[in-house]
């Protein structure tokens, strides 16, 4: 929109078209036109010329101001605010390397973990294992792996075992 | 501690940076007005709440990396909602093309009718609602928020030129939508206005 000539003419033609588009544009309301308008209003606005269009651009801001207003639920403030979470903290490059390192510092403490537990297995099997051995096997088991097991004879000469 | 003269451009900041109170004072300062806005473009209660939460929740992911780049802060929120807005209504047309069509006023109703019974309110909203969406978005701004048409073009996105031409042609297409109920509407506003004066 054309801005207003710097010396104000209110009969001009252009001040009058001017004025026309203003009301068609902003209404009739002056606290509504641009700050550099205001004045031409100001000096031609009220001329019976433009009364029409004054009383069109009222009528328009009449129902405007009468559609619905606004009315927002109570709570809308805390539903926005319970949206608003904290950045997470950012992390330096010194703090990654430092958490590197931690990890790192776990593993020998896991190492040591494993090979006890593992230890502990072995052992508590070791056990169970010959616990089930009866006296007879535990003979039977150590003559099997004997080089001399060939035959066994007591004192009488009386054969024992025989490994054939 | 949130201050009430802080900038909103150093609120954003404290914001970003995991400041709850300068949060609450964002919202404190601009959920009534993006929520007038929201309200006035997309005609009900329920999309405008959605819209406005919308609108702040791009504000909390971008609050951290937010920078000014030339535009007051509530010239970008502005955008945002007003960018909300239009997606919702873009998308309510392809979902639902009736909805965004509405129906002629009846312009033989008369002064008794259903419009000045509680409607002449429904009626004025609905013609607004069958603005095309950039000339809604102008005379939402300009008129309901009573912004000055640079800020409004800036908000927009488009020269104060191409601004003024929007609002014009919103302004015309409602007058000459709501044109034949003006007398009468008008009569029984007058009257309604001198009646609460009495």
């Amino acid at each position: 929109m054309k801005r207003q000539p710097t010396s104000i003419d209110p009969s001009a033609p252009e001040t009058l078209d001017a004025l026309r588009r203003g009301f068609e544009t902003y209404g009739a309301d002056p606290a509504k036109w641009p700050a550099a308008m205001r004045d031409l209003y100001a000096a031609a606005g009220e001329m019976e010329e433009l009364a029409a269009a004054r009383a069109d651009a009222e009528a328009l801001d009449g129902f405007l101001d009468a559609s619905t207003q606004p009315r927002m639920s109570a709570d809308l403030h805390n539903r926005i605010m319970a949206q608003y979470a904290p950045p997470p903290a950012r992390v330096s490059v010194l703090d990654e390397i430092a958490g590197v390192f931690s990890r790192f510092r776990l593993l020998p403490a896991g190492a040591l973990a494993g090979v006890g537990a593992l230890g502990l297995a072995t052992g508590v099997l070791t056990a169970s294992t010959q616990a089930a051995l009866t006296p007879e096997y535990e003979a039977y088991a150590y003559l099997e792996d004997s080089s001399l097991a060939a035959s066994l004879i007591d004192e009488e000469g009386a054969v024992l075992w025989d490994a054939d | 501690m949130a201050k009430a003269e802080e900038t909103d451009e150093a609120l954003v900041a404290r914001a970003g940076r995991g400041d709850r109170a300068a949060a609450a004072m964002l919202v404190e300062r601009h959920t009534n007005r993006i929520y007038a806005a929201s309200f006035k473009m997309l005609g009900a209660k329920d999309r405008a709440e959605d819209a406005t939460q919308e609108t702040f929740l791009r504000l909390w992911r971008n609050a951290a990396k937010w920078k000014p780049q030339g535009a007051k802060f509530e010239t970008w929120l502005y955008r945002v909602a007003m960018n909300i807005c239009l997606d919702q209504i873009r998308k309510r047309k392809r979902e639902a093309p009736e909805e965004a069509a509405p129906e002629q006023i009846d312009q033989g109703a008369r002064p008794d009718d259903a419009y000045f019974i509680g409607e002449r309110r429904f009626a004025i909203d609905e013609a607004l609602d069958a603005l095309p969406p950039r000339q809604r978005e102008a005379i939402t701004l300009c008129h309901f928020q009573e912004l000055s048409n640079i800020e409004a073009a800036e908000i927009m996105e488009v020269s104060v030129e191409a601004l003024e031409s929007l609002l014009a042609r919103g302004r015309r297409a409602l007058r000459a939508r709501l044109e034949p109920l003006r007398e009468s509407l008008m009569g029984r506003m007058s009257d309604e206005a001198t009646a609460n004066i009495n």
